[in-house]
């Protein structure tokens, strides 16, 4: 009995901590996660796959709007899927409903999540911070990623000062 | 009175046009080729083009030939909104955001009903009164891949729009001149000298 109780907060908590939404737009099931980064740290690092990117999404920065369309063909033509993807963005609740229009509008299927975390300065840079250590998060920006192995070691993160190009063409080598 | 016609659509097109002119008669083959070369997601059956010269000279002189722009009615075929480059991405995401209220200035659909035929089959175009209406403007003379692709992105987000509203009617209206126009070669090679050299257009006006 009391087993079964404890099981259940547990449920109930990671329900609340994970806030998974699968939002449905004409016919297409867009995969949007709401949740903390402590939670979003720990769904990367129980991914199995060879190799986790993480993407920083920014929906009006127009360095994302050039580069995601590319990372988005990389994704929807990958075969392999030895990565796993984590679109990661910092939405806030009352524009979420524009996100899943930028969505519809653009048909972008990769998992998207959103950081419900609330800092009032500097939330990109302790979201870097957060999910990885190492990187030099005073050179990184949106449309950004870091890409981290099997072992949660990080094997690189980009920069600002790379080119839509040179993201891309670091990305095909990881998303088959 | 055709001269008048002639000479209408060339100031027109002289006035609109922008550089560098790239105006040719077009035909069901090279719109077809520009597609496929272009890699453009048009569907052929919702190709449209401008019936006649006359309905060309009409559809130019009031303003109308402008791209990327895309032009939508109700189900009355009443004129209610107009969608362009900064627009497009919230209105087209959410047909929920279309206007209920129709434009006063705007001529309803029954207007460009009259001018357009398709491409295809050459029949004109039947509005069945059930749901919106959206012209998507396009054409080859604009000389801009961006913008055609621009309106290709458009209308596919329309199709997908159209999987849970399958009311709703696309018309891909070609704005380029046509082959098919009952006008001679010689008019023909006459207006394309007019409208793809400016300096001659600035002459005519003096």
């Amino acid at each position: 009995m009391k087993k079964t109780f404890i099981l259940s907060l547990l449920f109930c908590f990671l329900f609340i901590k994970l806030g998974i939404t699968q939002t449905t737009k004409s016919n297409t099931t867009y995969n949007i996660t709401t949740l903390s980064i402590a939670a979003l740290k720990d769904k990367i690092a129980f991914s199995k796959k060879d190799f986790k990117i993480v993407y920083l999404f920014k929906q009006y920065c127009s360095a994302t709007q050039q580069g995601f369309p590319s990372v988005d063909s990389l994704y929807k033509q990958a075969t392999q899927h030895n990565f796993e993807l984590f679109v990661v963005t910092t939405n806030p609740k009352k524009k979420q409903e524009e996100l899943l229009d930028h969505l519809f509008f653009n048909n972008y299927s990769e998992p998207f999540y959103i950081i419900d975390d609330s800092f009032f300065l500097n939330f990109h840079s302790k979201l870097i911070k957060a999910i990885c250590e190492t990187c030099n998060h005073k050179d990184m920006g949106y449309t950004d990623f870091m890409i981290f192995g099997k072992d949660n070691q990080l094997i690189l993160h980009t920069t600002y000062q790379q080119s839509v190009e040179e993201h891309i063409a670091i990305l095909k080598t990881y998303i088959k | 009175m055709k001269i008048i016609t002639y000479l209408i659509c060339v100031f027109t097109l002289g006035l609109t046009a922008q550089n560098p002119r790239n105006f040719k008669f077009e035909d069901s083959t090279t719109i077809n080729n520009y597609i496929n070369e272009q890699q453009l997601a048009f569907l052929t059956e919702d190709i449209y083009i401008l019936k006649t010269i006359e309905d060309y000279k009409t559809y130019t002189s009031e303003g109308n030939l402008v791209s990327p722009v895309i032009f939508v009615f109700n189900e009355k075929g009443e004129f209610t909104e107009y969608i362009n480059f900064y627009n497009a991405e919230k209105k087209l995401s959410n047909l929920k955001r279309l206007r209920k209220k129709k434009s006063k200035n705007s001529p309803d659909f029954k207007y460009w009903e009259e001018k357009i035929v398709s491409l295809k089959t050459n029949q004109v175009y039947t509005h069945n009164q059930t749901g919106y209406i959206f012209v998507l403007s396009w054409g080859i003379h604009w000389n801009k891949i961006k913008s055609a692709k621009l309106i290709s992105k458009w209308y596919e987000v329309l199709l997908r729009q159209k999987e849970n509203n399958p009311d709703i009617q696309l018309i891909l209206l070609n704005t380029d001149l046509q082959n098919s126009w009952d006008i001679s070669q010689e008019t023909k090679d006459w207006m394309l000298e007019q409208v793809n050299n400016p300096e001659n257009i600035r002459d005519n006006q003096r």
